[in-house]
């Protein structure tokens, strides 16, 4: 008895003393708010100035002070060429990184630098103290590069920009144009990939396919590479430039990269595309619905010795798997500033229960192409 | 009875271990929205909701966050921050 009434009275004493170190703990270890569960979802209009207009008959919205980039003041690269966008999350919330190609105000070609800029909010941007970070020097890719892509690649830790270079000459046999490669570990600091030669050269053919220009490529940490480009049999006698797909796990091994021989999504017959293709952005929205958006162009035409796509549009398309492709009945979509639009290039990223589209077309108030912020919302009922 | 005080004892422990993940998430927060006014960010309470989600999904936090710190606002820096430490 007296055994039991010890043990019970110890086991008393260090209950009341363990009930208090752990009060004490807790009170320490107190959390002063409350956090739902699950990632966030940030509505834009919740962190920008403007709001969204729902534009009637489809599921996107355009920001009311488009455009968000014109371009910069920065000296070296008041026009700007290309501007390819990113989407990255720190901790669940979404900045924008671009990359792009300009050069000085008055200048025609060559002389072209690559900048760095980052948003808080996708509107305003920060340019990088370093720009440019890379500038043209007499390469391949003289005259221009173009169609900027930028990936990050989560196998190599490493940003990747794909980009259209090319390299005009009175003797056309001495004018290059290919698909260029560079990659950075911090955005900043670019290094030439492929001792900076191009990976393609789209005045070869390629298994029976002349390639025209790199038009879109993403990156997942399991699928690897999915690189869109624009390109057409040698069978055909007719200018069109379709969109082709290659695919790769290993940047460092390009050779295993597989050129699909099928296009992936044909030129027409609709109209809005039946000359072909210019830009595309691939999201994967769930593991059984994807989507497609693509700049399509009704025809060619010719000026100072080459030929130009003529008649732009944006449009969708849609996949259970990535693999096979339905063009929207409802294209073209709706969102070009002029008739017939001239809207050059398309990005795309999801982010949250949205995603966003960076569509580059021409302002008429600025007098020059800009990039507009539009919001595409799979799972909302179609705007009346 | 002392397996049990032990075990209590243990409980204690891993929930003071997760409130150190909130406290790196605070400090973070802290950083990134009432230091930098980093636009991105609507509210203290929405920073922290990802913080924690990118916690409990593996990232890095308590080094994000020195690595938030000595990033001094820059936002090239912490773009590459959350590549090092965050869900990338």
């Amino acid at each position: 008895m007296h055994t039991a009434s010890t043990s019970l009275t110890i086991s008393v004493g260090l209950s009341w003393c363990l009930t208090l170190i752990g009060g004490l703990a807790l009170a320490g270890c107190t959390q002063e708010y409350e956090i739902s569960a699950g990632p966030v979802d940030v509505n834009p209009e919740d962190i920008l100035e403007c709001g969204f207009t729902p534009i009637s008959g489809t599921q996107l919205s355009v920001y009311d002070c488009n455009p968000v980039f014109a371009g910069t003041d920065e000296a070296w690269g008041k026009s700007f060429i290309s501007v390819g966008f990113r989407a990255q999350e720190i901790l669940g919330h979404p900045f924008f990184q671009i990359w792009y190609a300009a050069r000085p105000e008055g200048v025609a070609e060559g002389q072209w630098g690559l900048g760095y800029a980052i948003s808080e909010n996708g509107t305003e941007w920060i340019t990088h103290p370093n720009n440019p970070l890379v500038q043209e020097d007499g390469g391949w890719d003289r005259t221009n590069i173009d169609a900027l892509q930028i990936v990050w690649d989560t196998q190599l830790n490493e940003y990747v920009l794909w980009y259209q270079g090319y390299a005009l000459a009175d003797n056309p046999a001495n004018q290059t144009w290919g698909m260029g490669v560079k990659t950075s570990a911090d955005g900043a600091a670019w290094q030439d990939f492929n001792d900076g030669e191009m990976i393609l050269d789209f005045s070869k053919s390629y298994n029976g396919i002349r390639y025209c220009w790199p038009m879109g490529v993403t990156h997942g940490a399991l699928e690897g590479y999915s690189g869109f480009i624009a390109g057409a049999p040698d069978s055909i006698n007719t200018d069109v430039c379709q969109m082709y797909r290659f695919t790769g796990q290993d940047l460092s091994d390009t050779s295993s990269f597989e050129f699909e021989a099928e296009p992936l999504l044909r030129a027409g017959p609709e109209t809005y595309d039946t000359a072909g293709h210019a830009s595309v952005a691939v999201v994967k929205w769930d593991d059984e619905q994807y989507f497609m958006f693509y700049v399509g162009f009704r025809e060619w035409i010719e000026g100072n010795g080459y030929i130009y796509s003529n008649k732009h549009s944006l449009n969708m398309a849609t996949s259970p798997d990535a693999n096979v492709w339905s063009k929207s009945p409802d294209n073209p979509l709706p969102i070009n500033l002029l008739q017939p639009g001239v809207v050059s290039d398309v990005a795309a990223q999801r982010v949250g229960s949205r995603i966003h589209l960076w569509v580059t077309d021409y302002y008429e108030d600025l007098g020059k192409e800009a990039v507009g912020y539009y919001i595409f919302e799979p799972d909302i009922k179609v705007h009346p | 009875m002392l397996a049990r005080l032990f075990f209590l004892a243990a409980c204690l422990l891993a929930g003071c271990e997760k409130q150190q993940e909130n406290s790196a998430c605070d400090d973070m927060c802290t950083e990134m929205v009432a230091m930098c006014g980093m636009e991105a960010y609507p509210s203290m309470d929405s920073c922290l909701q990802g913080c924690e989600y990118n916690a409990d999904q593996g990232a890095d936090v308590g080094a994000q966050l020195l690595c938030v710190q000595q990033a001094s606002c820059d936002p090239f820096a912490l773009v590459e921050c959350e590549h090092a430490y965050g869900l990338d």
